[in-house]
């Protein structure tokens, strides 16, 4: 029996960055921060939030604009997925209240928690919900990510990210995705102290007040087993999700990837030998890292730019949590 | 899912409850309290034991016929905490297994609050249908309490340990569901969280050391509506579920229910004329996202429950959702 192929694409795009940006020359210098290691990051400012801007305040205001640019009201989505690394408690549905403060009174929800993967991995459920054809036709993926400053190997910016993936629209249309889950060293980075393993007590270890200084890393999983195949993952995610849809790398008219250093999209397209494929890496540097929602971000800076055009193959790539992820969207 | 030509069908599930009980008696400040939710005593896990380590054991019961090599999805659904914080639950359970590790394999790690095991397999199964990847998914949760709740108390209500598994695929003749439905009251949705580790309140020292980092209400009036509203909208959710799978009440042989009351699932269950009843609160506390695990384990591997039979299962927890889902055995 086949899988259906009914068609998705994107509806609206909105966005929400903090009122403050932050020069990141500040923050390298605070860390002592060499200036080679300074410039091959090539992130200038960042996105900060005041108090008011919590991970629930971004998100929402993102999936106003969102919905407003897709010309639809609360009552049409069908589904919220937020995708979050940290809201504003831990296991607590930000998705509720969104569907609440939206009037998304019809909509299922949940949150996906994690990384960068977190919102690759929302984009491609929900494309899943509306090809099933049972009646899921307008889902909402949204992100407000509260992370800032320096987190290795860029600067992290706070904001949000939200996307309405619609049946049958027409602007950009999902074609394909693809993964590499690499489940066998997803426990390269964790925090040791708070879970069921070493539950919280007096007078144990933990530095500051949040969980970026107390990340225990495997250094030797990274350098041993992760850091020789990061691009070769990239070239085999592309690789599948192309051929899978009979094109080759011929036919990619514009990359996005997600903002990591100055070089990052350079390094993929040398792994894919093709270095003239335009990519968004020049609007990169004033806005830093928000999450897996940096693609949007991106792709609308791409569009309102005139960088790509109707017809045009785009390839996004991405990386997280440890997992390699790729898709192709048509213009 | 009525109308479309994949049936989505629970292939196996599995649960854990510990042998362990703990009495009212010892849990309750107020034995008045305690009394109103019905719940006699509830499940405790061994002291140590991890949330990957009870996951995997569950799993691996869920999956005694089937190659774990074959799994193309895991999603873990547990609002309770992990080994670790900020790792990825599903992955180190996939490894556990013995699932592929280096694939096209996807892994989730859901916040459905303590009360979406339902619409999970609503999403599941639409990725079921469409996702060329997936042909075999697994929904697990795994939920540990002694060292990340107010002596398991949850507002009116008692937190019992425990893990499940539902295996899912498509078209295999057994387990068909015929009809899920969802109800969410989201005006109320500050209900249930961990005050800390979120980025309102971050991690500070102190309330940590102080054992504040448990799982908690997080605003009483919230609490209050979730509450006063929980019953109603319970029934309408199983009416919802009764009407989209195109049968009658009468053709309904056995109703199920996963709530955090046993007055409330009283009132809600004699609003149904179903008088065969599954309500396993009152010897194991209340049980979140495992809640309906256990009402479908107890139909679907229970031979008393016969082949042909159908199963009306209602949810609801201290959340604002509340689903239901019509099953044929």
């Amino acid at each position: 029996m086949n899988k259906e192929t009914v068609s998705v694409g994107i509806a609206g795009m909105g966005f929400y960055f903090p009122k403050k940006m932050a020069d990141t020359r500040a923050i390298a210098d605070e860390l002592n921060m060499t200036e080679k290691a300074y410039k091959h990051i090539g992130v200038n400012r960042i996105f900060i939030p005041d108090e008011e801007e919590q991970s629930s305040f971004m998100a929402l205001e993102a999936s106003k604009n969102a919905i407003k640019d897709a010309g639809i009201n609360g009552s049409d989505i069908d589904m919220i997925i937020v995708s979050s690394f940290k809201t504003d408690y831990i296991s607590w549905q930000l998705s509720n209240y969104l569907r609440y403060k939206l009037k998304a009174d019809k909509a299922l929800t949940f949150d996906v928690k994690g990384a960068c993967s977190a919102y690759f991995e929302s984009i491609e459920i929900a494309a899943n919900q509306i090809k099933a054809n049972t009646g899921i036709e307008t889902v909402l993926v949204v992100a407000g990510e509260r992370l800032f400053g320096y987190g290795w190997p860029t600067f992290l910016s706070a904001g949000g990210q939200a996307v309405v993936l619609q049946k049958n629209a027409k602007d950009f249309n999902y074609l394909d995705f693809e993964i590499c889950n690499y489940v066998k060293c997803h426990d390269m980075a964790y925090v040791k102290n708070g879970g069921t393993a070493f539950p919280f007590k007096r007078g144990m270890e933990w530095n500051g007040t949040d969980f970026v200084s107390n990340v225990t890393v495997k250094e030797d999983m990274y350098l041993n087993e992760i850091k020789p195949y990061v691009f070769i993952k990239f070239v085999q995610v592309v690789k599948n999700v192309l051929e899978r849809n009979g094109f080759g790398l011929k036919d990619v008219d514009y990359m996005i990837s997600l903002v990591q250093q100055d070089n990052f999209d350079k390094r993929i397209l040398e792994a894919l030998g093709r270095r003239d494929i335009p990519t968004a890496q020049e609007f990169k540097k004033d806005i830093g890292h928000f999450s897996g929602g940096d693609i949007y971000v991106l792709l609308e800076k791409a569009k309102k730019n005139n960088k790509i055009k109707k017809g045009d193959l785009i390839l996004f790539i991405g990386i997280g949590g440890v997992a390699w992820f790729s898709g192709l969207l048509k213009f | 899912m009525l109308d479309n030509k994949f049936k989505i069908c629970i292939n196996s599930i599995a649960t854990e409850i510990p042998d362990n009980r703990i009495s009212k008696m010892t849990l309750a400040d107020d034995l008045e309290v305690a009394d109103e939710s019905g719940i006699e005593q509830i499940c405790v896990a061994n002291k140590g034991e991890l949330t990957t380590e009870m996951a995997t054991r569950v799993v691996k019961k869920s999956i005694e016929n089937i190659n774990p090599k074959s799994i193309d999805e895991l999603v873990c659904i547990s609002e309770g905490i992990s080994d670790y914080l900020y790792m990825d639950t599903s992955k180190s359970i996939l490894r556990n297994i013995g699932g592929r590790d280096d694939d096209v394999v996807y892994t989730y790690d859901i916040c459905t609050g303590n009360c979406g095991t339902i619409k999970t397999i609503q999403f599941v199964g639409n990725q079921l249908i469409s996702n060329k990847n997936i042909s075999t998914a697994i929904i697990t949760s795994s939920l540990l309490w002694d060292n990340h709740s107010n002596k398991r108390k949850l507002g009116p209500t008692y937190l019992g340990d425990a893990a499940g598994s539902v295996v899912l695929q498509t078209n295999i003749g057994k387990n068909e569901i015929l009809s899920i439905a969802y109800e969410s009251i989201s005006k109320y949705n500050l209900v249930a969280g961990f005050k800390y580790g979120g980025t309102k309140y971050e991690l500070p020292k102190e309330a940590l050391e102080n054992g504040e980092f448990t799982y908690g209400i997080l605003d009483d009036s919230h609490l209050a509506g979730i509450i006063e509203c929980s019953e109603e909208f319970s029934v309408l959710v199983g009416r919802k579920a009764i009407e989209k799978s195109g049968l009658s009440e009468d053709e309904i042989d056995y109703i199920g229910i996963a709530g955090f009351s046993k007055k409330i699932n009283n009132n809600i269950l004699s609003k149904f004329n179903i008088s065969k009843r599954i309500d396993l609160i009152s010897n194991e506390g209340f049980l979140g996202t495992v809640g309906a695990m256990r009402v479908l384990a107890e139909f679907i591997n229970n031979t008393t429950y016969k082949k042909g039979d159908v199963l009306l299962v209602i949810s609801n927890g201290i959340d604002c959702n509340m689903e239901a889902m019509v099953i044929q055995k």
